[in-house]
């Protein structure tokens, strides 16, 4: 009965390790206590001894269990964010970075006299409206790309802007489930925390950050 | 030397639970599960398996863009709490009561809830095993888990590689047969590189590879001048 209040009262406030330690902990008093009863009934000293040695063995493994699972409790979630965040980083490199080189190569191989100019005439369909840069992503899923089908969004925000006076492009890229290091930094797109990326390109070539 | 037949088929029975609740134990959390709906939760001497695998939903959830669930009341959470009065507080109980009762008892017979107490706490015993088993297994998963973390490293740094190469081309035509990874100036790399014979300045292959991993290597081709820019291949 405590075992059962001391575990659902926590559970119910999304503190199931708490509820679960709670009823772990009377369980482990109550064997104890159990054993402790059971001492004056037993007429053999080896026989208790015995059985008081595999109740600590239970007692032992049981608090190691617990300790190993709460101590590992997010190792899959910071795995697989890992795995996200490189998978985002990936995506991203492929998609904005290339697309920078390449007008990069156009400009210096053409002898072009703006890096924006030359951006402006290899890739427009990647210039959105207020300031949005369209990303391979919205381009097939606009297109009707049936590989996109069941992709409702691919949770990365691509941004632009344009300093036509220093002759240079600046793509801002933010995720939507990747964190990056600092959990305050505040991103671009107003999110908090989130992975956060920019490719700078110029004439010098193309720098790549991470912002966060 | 007189024997109780009473005391030898004790024994039996004891042996016999011995050999089954092992035996039950080892189909219930295999393949050969032969217990309806979600009973086997109840036979789960590690409930905090219950919430790893809630943790895991929510894990796959998030990377995948959704909400994560969290700890819902369901069979399975109260199952955690069943297991815990089932292995630490049932079987003991009926263990001692049985034997108490058998102690007073002349023929010293053990009631019919003192067998489940001993079947109980067999089951309880298997929390050993189980913990041994999961230590090993999951020094396993953290092995595989930084051999495919380095495996990853390399693929990302052989694009940085890959991406400076081109750029290189670009902007210093600096891509020749005498070309060397040195060349591009970049700091702190983790693995070695190589430049493959027979490049040209329109396709470079550059490779990477890890002498802690001699099985394991990466090849990248580099087009400086078209959209697609960089190819990898294992």
């Amino acid at each position: 009965m405590i075992a059962g209040i001391g575990f659902f009262i926590p559970l119910y406030f999304g503190k199931i390790w708490l509820g679960l330690f709670i009823a772990l902990l009377i369980g482990i008093i109550f064997l104890g206590r159990l054993l402790s009863l059971s001492k004056s009934e037993f007429e053999s000293k080896v026989t208790y001894g015995v059985i008081y040695g595999l109740v600590i063995l239970v007692v032992l493994f049981n608090a190691i269990a617990f300790a190993n699972d709460y101590g590992n409790r997010d190792f899959q979630k910071d795995l697989l964010l890992e795995i996200r965040k490189t998978i985002d980083s990936g995506i991203t490199q492929a998609d904005v970075r290339e697309k920078l080189i390449y007008v990069l190569g156009q400009y210096h191989q053409n002898d072009r006299g703006s890096i924006v100019a030359t951006f402006n005439d290899t890739m427009p369909e990647q210039l959105g409206e207020d300031g949005v840069y369209i990303s391979d992503f919205d381009l097939r899923k606009a297109s009707g790309d049936s590989s996109m089908a069941n992709i409702d969004d691919d949770n990365i925000n691509h941004f632009y802007e344009i300093d036509k006076e220093a002759d240079e492009i600046k793509v801002i890229v933010v995720t939507d489930i990747s964190l990056g290091a600092d959990p305050e930094y505040k991103n671009y797109d107003g999110q908090t925390g989130q992975f956060e990326m920019r490719f700078t390109l110029n004439k010098e070539g193309v720098n790549y950050e991470v912002l966060n | 030397m007189k024997f109780s037949i009473r005391r030898i088929n004790e024994y039996l029975i004891v042996l016999l639970l011995l050999i089954l609740v092992p035996a039950g134990l080892y189909f219930i959390r295999g393949d050969m599960n032969f217990l309806s709906g979600n009973l086997q939760y109840l036979f789960n001497m590690r409930p905090s398996t219950i919430i790893l695998r809630f943790n895991t939903l929510d894990a796959i959830a998030i990377f995948g863009g959704n909400a994560p669930s969290g700890y819902p009341i369901t069979w399975e959470t109260v199952s955690m709490y069943l297991n815990v009065v089932l292995y630490l507080m049932l079987g003991p109980y009926l263990l001692f009561k049985g034997y108490k009762k058998a102690v007073k008892n002349e023929n010293r017979t053990k009631p019919w809830y003192w067998y489940f107490g001993v079947a109980i706490c067999i089951g309880m015993l298997f929390i050993v095993p189980a913990e041994i088993t999961r230590m090993y297994v999951f020094e396993n998963t953290l092995e595989a888990a930084d051999k495919s973390r380095t495996k990853d490293l390399m693929r990302t740094e052989l694009a940085e590689v890959g991406f400076a190469t081109a750029e290189y081309e670009i902007l210093e035509d600096g891509v020749d047969e005498t070309f060397k990874i040195q060349d591009l100036n970049l700091n702190d790399l983790k693995f070695e590189y190589s430049v493959e014979s027979g490049q040209s300045d329109t396709l470079i292959i550059l490779s990477v590879s890890d002498p802690d991993f001699p099985d394991f290597e990466v090849k990248m081709e580099v087009r400086p001048y078209n959209k697609r820019l960089l190819s990898q291949r294992n």
